[in-house]
């Protein structure tokens, strides 16, 4: 479906709303916050069951936002190891 | 329940292994030639020895890359942008402030030792050895975060273990490639500090590769266990890292009749280079299997 976001949410909540007075477990995947902070999809979908069976994360990471700990990590391996390497080559 | 895998193994072979293992090596020498004192004559000539093989090796890894790009002109198109966002951009610019450094270095060393006439020195600057040995660490830890950057589980979880380990390696690499250049040349006064700074860096690493495993539960279970849990253990841990601590922990204390002590040193640097590169196989490997572990996928490391 398309159209304006807001309307597409609404529509789909309504939808939600209707299947479990049914008796259908429903839920909308991306819709708002997935979890893992990267907060709603630029698609979301009503799923009928849990999002593994659609082959969906459960709570996707943006993977690109682990750099920070990772260039931390290697800036304090290189600053320690530079000292050894100066304190090393400076005693002998 | 779903046949298909939830994410796309990695079709990543030994060129990125080597990639990643070249980064490294380069990382270590760029500090190496920056420690080295020039008053020093041992240190000095040992810089000279680092300053054109690390341009060699400049000259070697893009062309690596640029193979397994498929088309070459696709590292022209990394250049025409720098994505703070992307460890791929940044490490290509890495690479070639690297390479630039390194050119600079060697026209230096040419110049002062009177193979090139002396103005050649004004146009390469006094910053170079610094500019080289700060684009060598990055190098070095960019290749570490570039995997961790994706979906792939035992990556994603080793995020802080993975470049800091990348780091200890590339200078024990860099270290044992410098000690095996050094025995070449003559140059045997520099072999003990090399040797010490080694054993830091070895140890070092072991202890993180320890951590990671502690620490990362499922997700790094395709790196620590089976085949190439094996062969990391093996290669790596065992061959790689703990028999030249050994070796180099014999050389520190006794004092051995000189073919002999030539022997441990080959063997401890050779041993050292070749763990280092099994540990990046291993790491790149390793991904493949992590791929297609659905349960790991599925709840992503943070």
């Amino acid at each position: 479906m398309f159209g304006p976001l807001d309307e597409l949410r609404a529509h789909a909540e309504q939808r939600v709303a209707t299947l479990r007075e049914r008796g259908v477990e429903s839920q909308l995947y991306g819709a708002s916050d997935v979890g893992g902070g990267i907060g709603p999809l630029h698609a979301f979908f009503l799923l009928t069951d849990t999002p593994e069976t659609y082959n969906l994360p459960i709570e996707p990471v943006l993977p690109s936002t682990r750099q920070r700990d990772g260039y931390t990590a290697a800036a304090v391996a290189v600053g320690a190891l530079a000292l050894t390497a100066f304190a090393i080559f400076r005693s002998a | 329940m779903h046949e298909k895998p939830i994410l796309r193994a990695p079709e990543w072979n030994w060129k990125v292994s080597t990639y990643l293992f070249m980064g490294g090596i380069m990382g270590g020498l760029g500090l190496l030639a920056l420690v080295a004192r020039p008053g020093r004559p041992d240190e000095r000539r040992l810089r000279r020895t680092i300053r054109f093989v690390s341009l060699a090796l400049a000259a070697a890894n893009p062309g690596i890359l640029i193979t397994h790009l498929g088309r070459p002109e696709r590292f022209h198109h990394m250049l025409r942008i720098v994505k703070y966002r992307s460890p791929m951009s940044l490490g290509v610019w890495g690479l070639v402030l690297y390479s630039g450094a390194a050119g600079a270095n060697v026209l230096r060393e040419l110049a002062e030792t009177g193979s090139l006439p002396s103005w050649v020195r004004n146009i390469a600057p006094t910053f170079a050895t610094p500019l080289q040995a700060l684009m060598g660490a990055f190098t070095a830890g960019y290749t570490g975060v570039l995997l961790s950057a994706s979906a792939i589980p035992v990556w994603a979880a080793g995020k802080r273990h993975i470049p800091a380990a990348s780091v200890c390696s590339g200078l024990s690499g860099a270290c044992a490639l410098a000690s095996l250049l050094a025995l070449i040349d003559g140059n045997d006064d520099v072999a003990p500090k090399l040797e010490r700074l080694e054993m830091v860096a070895s140890t070092a690493e072991l202890y993180i590769l320890k951590d990671f495993r502690k620490k990362g539960g499922r997700y790094v279970r395709p790196l620590f266990e089976g085949a190439i849990g094996e062969r990391l253990s093996a290669n790596t841990i065992e061959r790689g890292i703990a028999v030249p601590i050994v070796l180099n922990l014999f050389g520190e204390l006794l004092e051995l009749p000189k073919p002999l002590d030539r022997v441990r040193r080959i063997a401890a640097s050779v041993l050292t280079l070749v763990g280092g590169y099994i540990l990046r196989d291993c790491l790149v490997e390793s991904g493949k299997i992590s791929a297609r572990d659905r349960g790991s996928a599925l709840v992503q490391p943070r």
